[in-house]
Order: C-alpha cells, then structure tokens, then sequence
C-alpha cells in the first residue's frame, strides 16, 4: 500500500470535519428532515421531563420518536445553539460512522480494505444523500451504532468472552435510543448474518454443502447459549429503552392512512423517484454490483449475500411485486424503502473497500495491465475516481441543481409577531414554508396546527388523509387541497387564526374561505386573519402519560451514551485494530472473463446513462404538430414564456410584446392554473394545420377547461404555431380616477402590552339574516338564505350552521366556504350556502385520485334525518376586502345560461371575479345559491364575459325548515332581540325574473392579488 | 398551605365548642360595623399566655395578626375588604374563639368605570344604548347599595342630568337616540367621582328616495366609453346624511332588455358609478335603488347607433367582419368585441385595427348552413349564407 491504513484512515476523518463540517452549514436548512429533529431537540431543551409537545396538531407526544439524538442536541443547545448543536451531533456520528464501517469491513476484508472502504464511505453517496439532503441524524446514529456493535456480537459469538457482550450490548443501547428501527431491521439484516458468519468461521467450509450445513447447525446447537443472550438481550433491550414508546404505540394507536412516498413507486415509470431513491443511493457504488455479489458469494459469507440480496430487491420499492409480496401491504405502505437501499449500500461498503485495495495496489491492477495495458489501467482507475469525486461534488451541491424547499426565510418577523400582543393564544399555521415550518415552531411558544411529524398526530382532518403537511397541500393533490381547504373552513374548530403565506398560490383558497390579508412582515411573508377566532382555552387536553414513563424517558436514553463511554473506557477494545483471521484479500475478478463481465456492467450501465442524455438533448418536438402543441402547453405550464415563443412562426411576433402581452394577462388560470391535460383534435391541410385545443387546468378553486383554436405552419420540415391573439381592448381613459371608502381599525389605542381596553372595542356590526332555508337535495342536506349588513360600517361575516334532529340531538355543524360574500357593506346583502362537507377519503374504497380535482365534494353522511339547523353568526367591523367595484353587465338569458359581462369600475385588478348567483322561488324566497369563479381578471376600465349555466333540478328543491328569526343567533343574542331597530327590506330591484314562477339575482364578488394597498 | 389552614379552620370549627371554649371571647371596640380602612382594636375578654394570634377571614384571603406588643392581650388590625370578616382566635393550634364583623365599604374613589354597551345607535328615537357604571372605593369594595349616581349627557350643547342608584356598586341608564346625528358625550357621578367621558355615536337611518344625474353623453352607443351617475345627497327622513358606505345599486335597461347592475357606495351621501354607454340603439333607463326601500328618479336616454359599416367576408375558413367603421369615419376601437354565432355555435374575437379575424373550425363551418348572427359592442346584425358567397 501507498498509504498506512492508519493514514487512510486519518484521511477520511478528515474529509468528515473539513468537507461535511464546512458543507452541512449550507445544506441543513435545505434538507427534508434537519429541521423536524431539531424541532424535537428544542422540545428536550424546553421540557426534558414532559414528553407532550402541544406546538404541533393538537399536541403529540415525543415518546412517540427514540429521543436519543435530540436530546444530545436538546443538551448542547443551552451552550451552542440548536442549529449548531445538530452539525456538531452530525458530525460526531459522522466521524464515529467511518470508524464504524472500518471495524465492520474488518469482518470481511484486510485491514488496507477497511481502511479504504471506510475512506469511501466518507464521501459515499447515500451517505451524502442521509445528511446532506435527508438530514437524517437519528439514520445515521442508528447505523453508527450498528456497525460498532456487530464486530463485538461477532467475538462474542465465537469467543464467548463478557467483555465483547458487555460491549455488544453498550453500543447496541445507544442504537436503539437513537434510531430503533435500525436495530430492529438490523436484527434480520445485519446481527443474524454475522451470528452465522462466526459460527461459520469455526467449521471446515472446505467440504460439502451438506457437511458444511451439518456442521453449522451443530455449531449452532453447540453456541445456543450465547445466541440465545445476544438474541435476547437485543430483543430485551429493544423493548426496556424505549419502553415509553411501545407502551404509547400499544395504548394510544394512530389509525393514519398510509401516505404515498416516493421510494414505494415503480421506478421505471417515475423515473424522478428511481433517481432520487435509488439511484442516487446507490450512486457508483452500483457499478461495483458484479463484484460486491461475486465477494459476497463464498460460503463464508452466504447469509450476508442472502441479507444484501434481499435489501437489494427491498430498496427496489414498487418497480416489481417482490417487495410488496416479501413485506405484506401493511408494512410495505408504511415504511419507507429507500433505506433497504441504504443498508444494502452499508452492507457492500467492505468489498468496495476490497475493490479498491486491489485496483490501487494489488491483483485487479496486475490483471487489468497484463489482460489489457497499463494506460488502460490508469485510464479506468483515474474514471472510477473521478466519477467518485465528480458524485460527491455534485451531490454535496444537490441543492444548486434541485431545490427542495423553498428560499430561506428569516423567521425573526414571524417569531417576533407570535410573540407580541398575545398572538400566541391562537393556533398558527405556515404555507409554502416546507420544512423550515419546523425551525419556526423550534423557535417560537406559538401552536401550529400544522406539523412536520404525521406518526404522531390526532387531527382527523390528517390522520385521514395520506397528507405529510398541510403547508405543501398543493403537490398532494385532493388529499392535500382537499384537506386544507376544510381546515380553512372550520378554522374555528382548531383555534386557528394566522397564517403566514410564503405561497402566492394558496391566495385565492384564503380569500374565498374568509380570510383576510393583515400584513407583510419584513421578510416577505404575508399574514392572512380569520376574524371571529376564540382563543386557546388556557388549559389544553392532552394525553396522560404516566410518571414512570416520563422518568423512564428522560433518564434511560441519555444514561445510554454514559454507560456505552463507561465501558468503553473499562475494556478499552484497542485488540479491534488487529487484524482478523478468515478475511479474505481476494475475491476474484482478475481472469479476462471477470474484468469483461465487470467492465461490460460498467461500462453498460455509463452507456443508459449517455443514452438518456442524448436522447433528451435531441429531441425535437416541432417534428410533429401534435407533439409542437403538447410542448408548447408544457412550456405554459411551466411558465417558461421564452420556449413558448420559440414554437411561433418565426417573425410574426416580436419577442418583446409576446412577453408584454404575457406579463399582463391575468386570472385564475394563467396566474394559478395547472395544466392537467390536452384533448386535440388535428385537421390537415398540406403545409397547415388547425387544432381545436381543450386544455383542462386545475386551479386552488376550481377546475376549468379552456378551448383554444391553433393554426401551425409547416415550415422547413418543422412545426410553427401562429401566435394567438391577446385582448387588445383599450380603456377609455389614460388616467382614471375613483373615490373610495378607507377605513381603518386602530385596535388597541394605548399601546400596551394589556389586553385591549372596553373603550376601544368596537361594536359588532348589526347584521341580519332575511332568510334561512334548510333544504334537500338527493341525499345532502343544505342551509341557504340571504343576510345583510344593517349598520354603518363593513362587517366581516361568519356564519355557522348547526343540524339537529326531530330529537334535537345535534349532527353535525359547518361554516359557509365559497357561496357568500364574507365581507358586506353597509346595507349589502349576500346570499349564503352552507354545504356540510364529510371528511373526505375516509373511506379506503373511495376513489383516490392523486391529482387535485376541485370539483369533487365529499358530502357529510346522515345517519339521522336533520329536521332543524340552528344559524350561529358572527361579525366584526372589517376594514380589508370590500373594495372590489365590479359590476355586471349586459346580463341576460341565452340557451339556458345567464350570459352576460362583467366591468371594472376600479383602479384595482381584480384577478379573479366571482359570481354568486341566487335563485328564488315565486315569493322571491331563496332556493339555490350557485356560484362562479371567472377564469380571467377584470382589469381596470375593462370587462369580461361569463356565462352561468342555470340547472333546472335546484329550482325544485325539497325545503325541510324554513325561518326568517327564529333559531338564528346574531353575535351571540336571539336573532329577534338582536335587531332592536326596524328595518324594511325591498329587494325587488336585484331580482330578475328567471321563467314565469322564478327569479335570481347576481352578486359580484372578487379577489384582488395585488391590491395597491398592500 | 392555605387549604390546609381552611380545612384545620373548618374541622375544628365543627367538632369544638366555640363560643365557651377557656372562656375567652373576642370583644370588638366597636359596636356598629367599621368602615374598610379603619383600625380596629379587638380585645380578649381574659387574659390569655402569650402566643395568641388572630386569623381573618375577608372571603378572600386569610391574614394572621398578633397581639399588641406590651401584654395588652388586644389586637390592632385595619379591615380593607367589605362584608362579612370572620375572625379566628387561635393558640397553640388551638381555636379558642370566633366572631364576625361586618365590614362597611367607603366612598366612592377613583378611577370610577363606566362602560358603554353599543358604541353607536340609530337615530329615530328607538335605538338605544346603556352606560353602566361600576362604583368601587379606594380598596376596591363596590360602594353601598343605592349610592346615588347622577349621570350626564352632554348633546347639541344641551346638558341633560338623570339620576340612578347602585345595586352591588352597579349602576345604568338608558340612553334613547334622537333624530339628528351626532356625537353624545356622557360621564357619570358618585360621591362626587366623576367617570371618564364616554362618546356614543348617532349614526343615520336608513335613506329616503333620492334623484340620480348623469354626466355629459354622447349620444351614440359605445363599447368603450363610459358615463357616470351619481346621486344626490342621500339623506334619512330625519334630514340626516347617511353614512359612507351606504350601498346604492344603479339598475339599467338596454332597449333590447338586457340589464346592468353597478353597486356604488356612498361617500359624504353621494354615491357615484361609472356606467358603459348602450351598446344597443334605442332607450336607456337608469334607476337607483337602495336595498332599504329608498329610490330615485328614473333617467332614460336615447342612443343611436354608431357602426355605419360593417363588410364582413368569408375566404374558405377565415372570416373578417371589418373594417367597422363609425360615425365619423372612424375605426372602432381595438378590443371592441365581436361574437358570430349559429344556432348552436359560437365565437368571441374583437377589433383590431377595426377588423375581427376568425378562422372558423369545421365544425362551426358545418354549423353555418343559414344565417350568421354578428353582434359587435352589443349591437346585433345578420348576414345569411347567400350573402357572404
């Protein structure tokens, strides 16, 4: 060797501190799971002894997660810091893992081997990938541990000496507190090979397989005693450390649906998943398969071939059956099977090491130059380095390439406004956060309703859901929507109040479910206010968890690390650096045939990879029309405005105003829409053809589908589309002035830190319900009517409907969503509909579209008929959301639609226009309540048309109750002794008549996205 | 510790004789009830060795006293909390008397709280608002039953003074509306403290019938341009201007019956909207409602047609309807839109550079068998099949 092991070995540590310990400072905060286990340390810094966390969902407990590493950072953090606690845990358990893989690689190969694989480890890809993308510290803990431990179960198995069980034992408690899962699997994976491997290495393997099974089994028979304790005391130790956590899992289960992950996908048709849980773990490691399966294929280490097999197939996750079949649907729809691959790469560590040994100094060199040359020689050692080095390079900067959270946001803001006028007691919830949501519960008293952890959590609206978070609701397609749409809806029921949007998208959801915008924070995030919130009972329900167990839980794992260093320090194992009998220096690979078949893999495998390079790069899709049109929608879709352009004939448009004409097109669809897909319909005519293009978007609201007729031109055997049209239509005036109500609510006066005085709160504007309908339709259940504001100043509106049955039992309660203006001027009124809304896909059979479908509504199952509703509303004078001067136009009955236009008086752009249609029955009493989001915005002095199709069912409706008084409650009073002052109504002016027996009436609404004010 | 004291307190209480135990009685040197913040000298009826103290119960909390220095065998205490006190003479944990003392609560002190419910009524005499008063004295005690409160309101200049009475240091009185708008500024009186001032806001009642007016217009329809409408000062039957964000809805009526709906809100009483000309020739009616009954004069306008030309051709599938020109020769503007419909088929493009260009899809071809419905701004025309070959 060129290099003493000991150097090598030097060298890798050395690469820990100095690339991991400068790296990690930039990759933590981009990481999927860093911040979530330093969430939990802070819970350990805060209150070591009270295992329930009451900061995410609706409280959880932290015994539910072996505590181990987060409490080493809990305790560093009081002198460092929690962000500088986590690298210096990481990297600790980094450096011990390299001194981990020497020791295990010793097991199998010479000490220049092990010294080698560990220095590869260093830099391995799934070693890069656990820390630097995953942050997975409890991972990496957990593996640390294992790999120490199985040297000692080793000599203690063939031995039989205490000092190696004593040893055994120590690391292996430290394991378990850290990462269980890891023991646990590890049993099967790791320690019941290595038991075999010791047994085996104290027979003769030079005879038949049968004398050679014969032989092990008497072995076996012979070693029970020590199998048996190590056995059991792994299993013992398993359940006595983190006895807490069993006890929990066992008393307190969670029913939470499985949610889908990435490493359980077919991995040939989600190739983005294959890359990111399979091939990146297995990195270049995979192309050292042939040799790790010809090393791992001799008798001595055939229960280790099987283990390496089997987590081979494992990690293979749903590209075939296996893994499904060998795991059961339970366990396979629960874990996550990227870490097979990761252990699997753990396991193929000491014949890298090996490979290696044997290129840099030893019989694959002598063979490869004397089969070949020696410049061959250099050039295929200087390409596994470099493409080591090249891997590394790129995988520590993976977040350049790809990102997977969002910018980093400074919290400071956010903390200082949950901290500051109590904004504390009301739960808080972050959107397009990512895992920095984590940092910011770390950071703060503050309650979110949301959290980064769904093993532990109790909110039914989740626990239903395969829904990691609600804050990237929106990549979860219905369930995620879905889901957080209800929470928006009946924020009242979870206490929240504030949500702090980094996430334009979620917007419109705020908006048309009652929030309101209240301030930007200096950072950028906006922070969106549900009026009519109660505050935070000041005692919160949470679970019991008995004395013992919480003195179990913030003793024993801790204890763990200072035994492991006490007995550590009383054996002093310093024999370890020996070498081992019964390794093997050579696995093979030094005939023609060997290196050929190796290098044909290799060279195989860099070969699929150029392929799918190049076959990307040439690819032309202006080569046929059809696949013109398809990239042309996917450059839309991805807001990719200069490849858009470039399929336009050339010439026609200039650059500039196609880019102009972009950047002022507005709505719900160029500004929020996703394209879900394309229906084209192609004509031909010679050089030209014509598309009618019906492209279907999902939006945060709706969904729409949008015709679009295309002209392309066959132009030097490519493809061109005629650009298309954008609104020409010019306002009238240059400059255009409008008067406009402000108002603005001061709050608290006297600026102190006490609660706000009697004297500045205002009064709770008069409102009025006209009219409350509890109606039928099919097998749902509906509350309709018509409220009005009756006092001077904008109120806010909430309005919740309770059902009860003929026994006054009540079923089941639900605020309005979309169908009701949430804000009403003075003397406005707005029509209302209250849908009770089931907690959808709570059944498994339901249908489980992974695509967002706003469309689909889950209704709420009767069991009991309602027979009543009790109205609850609420209001607060409102200085935000009244300001949209949109009116209608031209309006009239065509085809059975209300056609007509909508125009905007404003100085605002109102970006998505609302239409809220009621109709009403011969005595002009509501009976349907419908509504209309617009795909375009409505700019300033401009209009846009709508059609609004009329459904002749809903004028037929089955009225179950009727009131216009009684059982509805206005800010807490009887509705009859609220309005104190009379009040006659005439709205015969705003209601049209529909057919002879009926009439309706339009209510325009709209959302603005970049109001001046703001 | 305090429970414990209680619950000691409570058990012996019950289980010793309290009134002849050692014959020791607790003798108060005040025949009718002190007042909260007097001293108050209690004596013993014997004497009694040393370690005596005294446990006073306020309802609130427990203090503990000890005798006079000098073997007096008298306690020197001051009672701050009114009501009932009940006094524990102990020694060696041992309860040797008890009594009671009513404590009477002191004048009226500062801050006096008044409280307004319903920060702004209607006017129109039926709305009303109460201003309640908490009376407290120095130590916090509601002051005694039936203390005299004289409220005041100050309106218009003109001061109005009622009188009230506590019930558990409360007071109130009602305060009707009137007929104008305006501020009422209003305190209360006791033991001459006098509250801070409360300002109750009379807001406007509901409009009455109002007139609306138009600015200058052309008399020429239009897509584009547009007018406003604005209302007179709206006012409540009482001569009040109602309040800013008073919602009024403007209702239109096309000659060909369509309609228009533009909410406005009011701003000092007027309320204004802009309103796009008629996009169809013939009458124009504007109404101006409020959803409280109120409405105004009815404006009808007459509007002329401003498109004298309209070619429209059809070359194979491109149709163009242009160049539409207008009164005074001109193009209409760019973005003037423009539908073409069959029965059952229909396209929306608009004006560029006066001319509409549709590529019309086979389908909408195979739809065309007769008539070609053209609506341009909102004005309709029809060209059959025969006259566009």
């Amino acid at each position: 060797m060129f290099l003493k092991p000991k150097y090598i070995l030097f060298l890798a540590l050395f690469i820990v501190v100095v690339i991991h310990g400068t790296t990690i400072f930039f990759t933590l905060g981009k990481t999927y799971d860093a911040y979530v286990h330093i969430f939990f340390a802070d819970h350990y810094a805060r209150s070591w002894w009270d295992p329930w966390e009451y900061r995410w969902y609706t409280g959880f407990p932290t015994i539910s997660y072996p505590p181990l590493s987060h409490m080493l950072m809990g305790v560093l953090s009081y002198a460092i810091g929690l962000k500088i606690a986590f690298v210096s845990v990481m990297l600790t358990t980094l450096m011990a893992f390299v001194l981990g893989v020497f020791r295990f690689s010793k097991l199998f190969v010479s000490i220049p081997a092990a010294s080698l694989a560990a220095l590869y480890a260093a830099l391995a890809s799934s070693v890069i990938q656990t820390v630097h993308i995953y942050g997975q510290l409890p991972t990496m803990m957990g593996i640390t541990a294992l790999l120490h431990t199985l040297p000692f179960i080793y000599d203690y198995i063939k031995d039989g000496k205490n000092k190696s069980l004593w040893l055994a034992i120590a690391i292996m408690s430290v394991g378990i507190t850290s990462h269980h899962v890891t023991t646990i699997f590890g049993m099967v994976f790791f320690i019941a090979p290595v038991i075999a491997t010791a047994l085996l290495d104290q027979i003769d393997l030079q005879t038949s397989i049968w004398q050679t099974t014969r032989q092990l089994l008497n072995k076996a028979w012979e070693k029970k005693i020590p199998i048996m304790i190590i056995g059991g005391m792994a299993i013992f130790l398993v359940v006595f450390l983190i006895f807490p956590y069993w006890y929990w899992s066992r008393t307190d289960p969670i029913s939470q649906v499985p949610i889908p992950h990435g490493s359980r996908e077919n991995f040939i048709k989600r190739p983005e998943m294959g890359m990111m849980f399979f091939v990146i773990p297995w990195g270049l490691t995979f192309i050292f398969i042939p040799y790790i399966l010809k090393s791992l294929w001799t008798r001595r280490n055939a229960f280790f071939c099987l283990s390496f097999i089997l987590l081979f197939i494992l990690g293979t996750g749903g590209t075939t059956p296996i893994p499904r079949m060998l795991l059961g649907d339970n366990a396979f729809n629960i874990l996550t099977l990227d870490r097979f691959t990761f252990w699997a790469s753990m396991m193929s560590l000491p014949f890298v090491g090996s490979f290696f040994m044997r290129l840099v100094d030893g019989s694959i060199r002598t063979a490869v130059i004397s089969l070949y040359s020696q410049p061959i020689f250099y050039t295929l050692s200087g390409l596994v380095i470099g493409i080591y080095m090249v891997q590394a390079f790129l995988l520590l900067n993976y977040h350049q390439f790809k990102s997977l959270q969002p910018d980093p946001i400074n919290i400071a803001p956010i903390v200082k406004f949950i901290e500051e006028d109590e904004h504390y007691r009301w739960r808080f919830m972050t959107l397009g956060f990512g895992d920095q949501m984590a940092w910011l519960s770390a950071n703060t008293r503050g309650l979110s309703i949301d959290g980064n952890y769904h093993s532990a959590r109790r909110v039914p609206e989740m626990t239903t859901r395969p829904l990691e978070r609600l804050e990237n609701s929106k990549f979860k397609g219905i369930q995620g929507l879905g889901s957080l749409q209800q929470f928006l809806t009946v924020s009242d029921k979870y206490h929240l109040k504030y949500i702090f949007s980094n996430d334009k998208f979620y917007d419109p959801i705020l908006h048309f479910t009652g929030w309101e915008r209240l301030t930007r924070l200096d950072n950028g995030i906006m922070i969106w206010q549900k009026p009519n919130i109660k505050p935070l009972p000041a005692l919160l329900p949470r679970n019991d968890i008995p004395t013992a167990h919480k003195i179990m839980w913030g003793t024993i794992p801790l204890s763990t690390v200072f035994i492991m260093i006490a007995v550590l320090l009383w054996y002093r194992p310093r024999k370890y650096q020996k070498p081992r009998e019964n390794v093997m220096n050579d696995f093979g690979l030094t005939t023609k045939r060997q290196i050929g078949v190796s290098l044909t893999w290799a060279l195989g495998l860099v070969a699929i990879a150029i392929f799918v390079l190049v076959k990307n790069m040439v690819y032309d899709p202006q080569k046929k029309p059809i696949d013109t049109i398809e990239a042309y929608y996917d450059a839309l879709n991805k807001r990719d405005f200069r490849k858009a352009y470039s399929f336009f004939v050339p010439g026609m448009e200039s650059y500039d105003d196609y880019s102009l004409q972009n950047s002022v097109s507005d709505g719900i669809i160029e500004s929020y829409g996703s394209l879900d897909s394309l229906q084209i319909d192609m004509n031909f005519l010679a050089t030209k053809a014509e598309a009618e293009v019906r492209a279907y978007y999902n939006t945060p609201l709706e969904s729409y589908d949008k015709e679009d007729n295309l002209l392309l031109q066959l132009i030097n055997d490519r493809w061109y589309i005629i650009p298309p049209q954008f609104d020409y239509a010019i306002p009238p005036d240059r400059i255009h002035t409008s008067k406009s109500l402000n108002i603005h609510s001061l709050g608290k006066r006297t600026l102190v830190s006490d609660l706000v005085e009697h004297d500045d709160i205002v009064d709770r504007p008069r409102v009025k319900v006209l009219f409350a309908r509890l109606i039928k339709v099919g097998d749902e259940y509906k509350v309709i009517g018509e409220i009005q504001n009756i006092d001077s100043y904008p109120a806010h509106i909430t309005n919740k409907a309770r059902l009860f049955d003929k026994d006054g039992n009540e079923l089941v309660s639900y605020n309005t969503r979309y169908k009701t203006k949430h804000v009403l001027l003075p003397d406005q009124i707005s029509p209302f509909m209250i849908e009770f809304e089931e907690t959808a896909w709570v059944d498994y059979d339901d249908e489980n579209p992974l695509q967002f479908d706003p469309s689909i509504f889950t209704p709420f199952h009767f069991d009991r008929q309602p027979t009543t509703f009790k109205l609850m509303v609420e209001s607060l004078v409102s200085d935000k959301n009244y300001l949209a001067e949109l009116g209608i136009t031209n309006v009239g009955i065509e085809k059975g639609n209300i056609v007509g236009r909508t125009y905007n008086a404003g100085i605002e752009n109102i970006t998505i226009p609302q239409l809220l249609v009621s109709y009403y029955d011969s005595n002009k009493n509501i009976i349907w309540v419908d509504h209309s989001f617009l795909p375009r915005a409505v700019g300033s002095q401009k209009s846009t048309f709508f059609e609004v199709p009329i459904d002749p069912s809903k004028l037929d409706v089955e009225v179950i109750y009727s009131s216009d008084n009684e059982n509805i409650n206005v800010n807490s009073m009887a509705q009859e002794d609220y309005i104190s002052v009379d009040y006659t109504l005439d709205r015969s002016p705003i209601l049209w008549p529909l057919d002879d027996s009926h009439f309706y009436s339009l209510c325009p609404n709209g959302y603005i996205a970049n109001p001046t004010i703001y | 510790m305090k429970i414990i004291i209680y619950i000691t307190l409570a058990f012996l209480a019950l289980v010793l004789p309290t009134e002849d135990h050692e014959n020791v009685h607790l003798i108060l040197d005040t025949k009718s009830s002190p007042t909260a913040g007097d001293r108050v000298t209690i004596g013993l009826s014997r004497s009694f060795p040393n370690d005596l103290y005294l446990i006073v119960d306020d309802g609130y909390t427990l203090s503990s006293y000890t005798p006079e220095s000098g073997g007096t065998h008298s306690f020197n205490i001051v009672l701050e909390t009114a009501g009932i006190n009940r006094l524990y003479l102990l020694s060696q944990e041992q309860l040797l008397s008890i009594t009671s003392i009513e404590v009477l609560p002191k004048r009226a002190s500062y801050p006096l709280d008044a409280y307004l419910g319903g920060k702004a009524i209607s006017v129109g005499g039926n709305d009303y608002a109460l201003l309640t008063v908490f009376a407290q004295d120095m130590y916090g005690n509601p002051v005694q039953d039936s203390t005299l409160v004289d409220f005041e309101t100050l309106r218009f200049g003109e001061k109005i003074s009622t009188e009230g009475y506590t019930s558990h240091g409360i007071a109130y009185t009602e305060i009707r509306s009137k007929y104008k708008v305006s501020q009422t500024m209003m305190s209360a009186r006791v033991d001459q403290i006098s509250s801070p001032v409360r300002l109750l806001l009379e807001k406007a009642d509901v409009p009455v019938d109002f007139t609306i007016s138009t600015s200058e217009i052309s008399p020429y329809t239009s897509s584009q341009n547009y007018f406003t409408v604005k209302t007179s000062i709206l006012k409540d039957q009482y001569g009040n201007v109602v309040d800013d964000g008073t919602t009024v809805y403007f209702l239109c009526h096309e000659a060909d019956g369509e309609k228009r709906l533009v909410e406005a809100s009011t701003l000092d009483g007027i309320a204004t909207a802009d309103i796009n000309y008629a996009q169809e020739e013939g009458n124009f009616i504007i109404n101006g409602y409020t959803l409280s009954g109120a409405k105004s004069n009815s404006i009808e306008i007459t509007f002329e047609s401003n498109i004298v030309s309209w070619p429209v051709t059809l070359d194979e599938a491109e149709l163009f309807v242009g160049p539409v020109i207008g009164k005074m020769g001109e193009l209409l503007p760019n973005g003037t839109p423009v539908i073409i419909s069959t029965k059952d088929q229909t396209k929306i493009g608009e004006l560029v550079k006066g001319i509409a260009h549709f590529h019309l899809p086979p389908t909408f071809l195979k739809a065309f068998t007769d008539t070609l419905y053209i609506e341009i701004g909102s004005e309709h025309f029809i060209k059959t099949k025969n006259e566009l070959e």
